[in-house]
């Protein structure tokens, strides 16, 4: 005879539960490897030994991970194949009568929807949303083995503590292949804690730090493998008296026609050598060109070099033509492109 | 039951060749025979091996007992021939190890298992004991496709899973058979503690 746990009524149908821990270990590898990965994801809070199951057979396959930070905090998880499910983290609804709820981590009955059909989409409702995102990481880093490939974060979109998201992203020190920063005016200190956070390989900020934001001790590291700064205003010759970066492109700074020749001589010492690129727009268009390349090259036998090479690394495809050619102490040639409100540098390794 | 009365799987005459095939005998523990080609049992490394270690002629088949089968009752190695007899000749699958695992049920195989729970929980212990890679494959998805749309608390009922406090429990009960002193030691500090000792000794 059946118990009343064994057979139910599950939305007008009769189901007959299905003893799944019963089956032979291999059976059962079988049944939760072919689950998509929210049905794994949902199976593995269900227990904790299913939990351990889970991640014992999904630790082989790579799950890409994508965060997205604005009016909630998302993580995408997309497997090999192709499958993904996202699971976001916001704030508390107001009615959450008759939602249904779940264990996630340490919290308990966290209210959740899915808001599509395929329910490859689940949003958990939190009192405090970074919390809930911390919880959520922790979840998905310990189950899945995670390759953390973009952090999107959206600052003016962002209505909680955005303290609180900086500092969770600093402390999960784990390197992420590609961040964004959008737009938005940020403290300085976070500014700070942002361009010094060393897991950002590749990284484009658009965020504001104020006029008078200065950070003497910061330098571009080997970690800073290719970033992009807008509004790096602040920047001075000091930050770049040192560089560890692939690729750089810095806009807005304020160089002056003499730091900007003197970086272009301790460039072509071959000091920095892991640079490959690096793009400098200025805040101005009247950059004294003859000024800035005076002991660089013989300015009465310049020689322009109108070839078509492409620099195709770290992401980029760009045709270089009309270019000053410098031969480095290193012996490397570099590419020198001038304009009156940028320079770009192309180092051939 | 005697060879000429055993349930044979339904096969469809004019696939089988003009040529003479080998049919061994199979017996369920329930006593239910089965006659199965040879060809459909190689989708099963288990009796595969078997019969090739037996080294069986037509005459043996025919005039040794049906080999016996001891775990697996009629109803089940039923539908596990009927499977084998329907997929014999294709190659075994091999697993490339991408998870989650990409699976699709042919229609054959969804109307076969169109089947209790209870009767699905017993093809995938035989197609496991047997080793039919496919047949474990096909019926272990059907499994997973139970978790679709589910919530969490839904897939603790379709599963029958544990709760946290009754998974908790397991552990706790598993540890303590493991080790009886371990309850014996925990009540005694609980009943020092209620005492208001501050030691355990």
């Amino acid at each position: 005879m059946k118990t009343l746990l064994e057979s139910y009524n599950f939305e007008d149908e009769v189901f007959e539960a299905f003893r799944l821990m019963n089956l032979p270990y291999l059976a059962l590898e079988q049944v939760i490897k072919s689950m998509s990965l929210m049905e794994a994801f949902n199976l593995s809070i269900c227990s904790p030994t299913l939990q351990h199951f889970v991640k014992y057979f999904f630790k082989n396959q790579q799950i890409k991970l994508q965060v997205h930070i604005y009016d909630g905090i998302q993580f995408r998880l997309e497997s090999p194949n192709g499958s993904f499910i996202s699971i976001k983290a916001r704030d508390c609804l107001e009615d959450l009568d008759g939602c249904m709820r779940m264990k996630i981590g340490n919290a308990s009955k966290i209210p959740f929807y899915y808001c599509d059909p395929d329910q490859n989409h689940v949003v958990t409702c939190w009192r405090d949303v970074v919390k809930g995102a911390i919880e959520l990481n922790s979840l998905i880093l310990d189950l899945f083995n995670i390759h953390f490939e973009k952090l999107h974060v959206w600052k003016e979109k962002i209505n909680y503590d955005y303290g609180s998201v900086v500092g969770w992203i600093n402390r999960m020190n784990k390197p992420i292949e590609n961040v964004y920063f959008a737009k938005g005016t940020v403290d300085d200190t976070l500014y700070s804690q942002i361009i010094n956070s060393e897991n950002f390989q590749k990284c484009r900020i658009h965020q504001n730090p104020s006029e008078n934001f200065q950070s003497q001790e910061f330098r571009f590291t080997d970690a800073h493998v290719n970033w992009q700064v807008f509004n790096a205003h602040w920047i001075t010759l000091e930050n770049l008296s040192d560089i560890g970066s692939a690729c750089l492109k810095l806009y807005d700074i304020k160089f002056t026609d003499q730091e900007m020749s003197t970086f272009l001589r301790t460039l072509i010492t071959g000091k920095f050598p892991n640079l490959e690129m690096i793009e400098l727009r200025l805040n101005r268009r009247d950059l004294n060109l003859p000024l800035i390349m005076d002991g660089i090259v013989d300015r009465e036998n310049v020689v322009m070099n109108w070839d078509v090479r492409v620099f195709d690394r770290f992401g980029y495809n760009t045709s270089v033509r009309g270019t000053i050619d410098v031969q480095m102490d290193t012996g490397e040639t570099c590419s020198i492109k001038l304009y009156a409100s940028a320079v770009y540098v192309f180092i051939w390794k | 039951m005697s060879v000429e009365n055993a349930p044979v799987v339904d096969v469809d005459e004019a696939a089988i060749p003009v040529e003479k095939k080998m049919y061994y005998r199979f017996e369920s523990n329930d006593k239910k025979e089965f006659r199965v080609s040879e060809l459909a049992i190689q989708q099963s490394e288990t009796l595969n091996r078997l019969v090739e270690a037996m080294g069986y002629t037509s005459e043996d088949v025919e005039n040794k007992p049906a080999i016996a089968i001891e775990n697996i009752d009629g109803k089940t190695l039923k539908l596990v021939f009927q499977w084998c007899e329907h997929h014999k000749g294709e190659a075994i699958p091999v697993d490339d190890g991408s998870v989650p695992k990409i699976v699709e049920i042919p229609e054959f195989d969804a109307k076969l298992m169109d089947i209790d729970n209870g009767l699905l929980f017993k093809l995938i212990w035989a197609a496991d004991y047997l080793n039919i890679v496919q047949l474990l494959n096909v019926s272990c998805k059907k499994v997973a496709n139970m978790a679709q749309g589910k919530t969490p608390a839904q897939l603790r009922r379709v599963y029958l899973l544990p709760s946290d406090e009754e998974d908790e429990a397991a552990k706790r009960a598993a540890q303590e058979a493991q080790d009886p002193r371990a309850r014996e030691v925990e009540e005694e500090f609980e009943e020092r503690k209620r005492q208001g000792g501050n030691s355990f000794f």
